[in-house]
């Protein structure tokens, strides 16, 4: 069960996007929070290309989107467990979160405060 | 369990054979008993890998060299660390930095490797014939699978080549490859496959589990275009009744994981499962990072946790409407209903 202090779903509105849909009001990417900043940042980082920290919020990360495989997935989690202290294969048990680049910065940034 | 070597990374000059390429008139000829612990090393499924400081066209002479041509899978060379050149052969093949060994004479070399990547298995190449004997390089019972997973790698890395030079997405690709599977139930001869596929999978694996003959056990093959991928995934029931199912162990390998083969045969045993009157197909799966993939293949098939006790969950898909195939895909299902 979720351990007491730590919400179910960051986004749950969000979750079951289908894939390509914006998130209405959210899509604009430089201008974010620190914590969304320092997300976007470790995933250029694990995708080796600086671009990647500008994609727009609604940009699926998996298929239809960036097309992260999963050896990719893992590191960027493990970046995100390391850096920022959010160990999301744990807290969020659906991976709702890893829907596209707004879903998991929101929910880093749920966890972490913004 | 002791973790199992599943790459062997040799250096060449000095190691591989005496002397040194570049000062030599063509390659030296490799030593008699390194050619040997290639062959064992191969017999028993495990891959040959090369970090050299030798420039690229001392790999075009391997290549070319009777007894060592096509042997070494995303080999390394040129100037740089060691250390980069395991780091980017765990990468290319998809396997874990501890599921390596390195060969190589340098102890400078070695000692760098020690230091800097401690999870890796370092040997002096007078110590290669007694470390054959050792668990870490003992994988079971090899299966005809495991013998041809140098193959698979290189079906893979033209796969690779293809996806990259591909303008369509993802699905579109997967079409493109004509990808085939077949569903069925586990026959007595695929028991030692199975059971390898259980003990080497990590990322495309649910809890870890041992697996047990009995019960009913869903795997898949897989093929496209590229070749041939054999038996690479169970989901196994071992008591298959009642109005919940539950696979305690689901285990796919990881070079059929990215080709949505977690999903594909998930939806062979759901089908099968609601046939005989379930209602629900449930999924233990433990929470690690390392196998977030095997629960995005979950996901995919349209499971959702249900339940969590400490670091494990079940997953449990309703079983209410027929699911369905990915259309991405040509299944046989011969599960069928019975």
């Amino acid at each position: 069960m979720t351990p007491p202090g730590r919400r179910p779903s960051a986004r749950p509105d969000e979750a079951g996007a289908p894939a390509g849909a914006t998130s209405g009001g959210s899509s604009a990417a430089p201008s974010g929070s620190t914590t969304e900043r320092d997300v976007r940042r470790l995933l250029a980082e694990v995708v080796g290309d600086p671009a990647a920290a500008d994609l727009p919020d609604g940009t699926p990360l998996l298929s239809g989107g960036l097309g992260l495989d999963s050896v990719t997935v893992v590191r960027l989690l493990a970046a995100v467990h390391r850096r920022l202290g959010v160990d999301v294969a744990d807290e969020d048990l659906d991976l709702d979160s890893l829907a596209t680049v707004g879903t998991l910065t929101a929910f880093v940034s749920a966890r972490r405060g913004p | 369990m002791t973790r199992l070597v599943k790459v062997v990374v040799w250096d060449l000059d000095g190691t591989v054979w005496p002397g040194v390429a570049l000062e030599s008139d063509g390659l030296p000829e490799a030593h008699p008993a390194v050619l040997d612990a290639l062959d064992t090393l191969t017999g028993r499924g495990i891959l040959l890998s090369v970090a050299s400081r030798n420039p690229a066209s001392v790999g075009e002479l391997v290549e070319a060299a009777p007894g060592l041509a096509g042997r070494f899978v995303a080999p390394q060379y040129g100037w740089g660390r060691k250390v980069d050149a395991l780091r980017r052969i765990a990468d290319e093949l998809d396997v874990r930095l501890d599921t390596l060994a390195f060969v190589d004479d340098d102890p400078l070399e070695r000692a760098d490797v020690e230091r800097t990547l401690p999870e890796v298995v370092v040997l002096a190449p007078d110590e290669v014939p007694e470390a054959l004997g050792w668990q870490e390089f003992d994988p079971g019972p090899v299966t005809a699978a495991g013998r041809s997973r140098v193959d698979s790698y290189r079906q893979r890395e033209r796969r690779r080549a293809a996806r990259a030079g591909f303008g369509g997405g993802e699905e579109d690709f997967l079409r493109w490859c004509a990808l085939r599977a077949t569903v069925r139930a586990a026959r007595p001869e695929d028991t030692d496959r199975l059971a390898e596929l259980a003990r080497r999978t990590t990322q495309y694996n649910s809890t870890g589990a041992a697996y047990r003959p009995g019960g009913l056990a869903a795997v898949l093959e897989l093929a496209d275009r590229f070749g041939d991928d054999g038996l690479v995934g169970v989901a196994a029931v071992s008591d298959p009744d009642g109005p919940v199912w539950t696979a305690e162990l689901v285990a796919v390998s990881c070079r059929a994981g990215g080709r949505g083969a977690v999903p594909v045969l998930l939806t062979g045993l759901a089908r099968r499962a609601r046939a005989a009157g379930a209602g629900r197909l449930a999924v233990p799966c433990r929470l690690t990072e390392r196998n977030v993939p095997v629960r995005l293949g979950l996901r995919q098939a349209g499971f959702a946790a249900s339940s969590r006790d400490g670091d494990a969950a079940v997953f449990v898909r309703d079983l209410a409407g027929e699911p369905a195939y990915p259309d991405w895909i040509t299944v046989d299902d011969r599960l069928g209903s019975a």
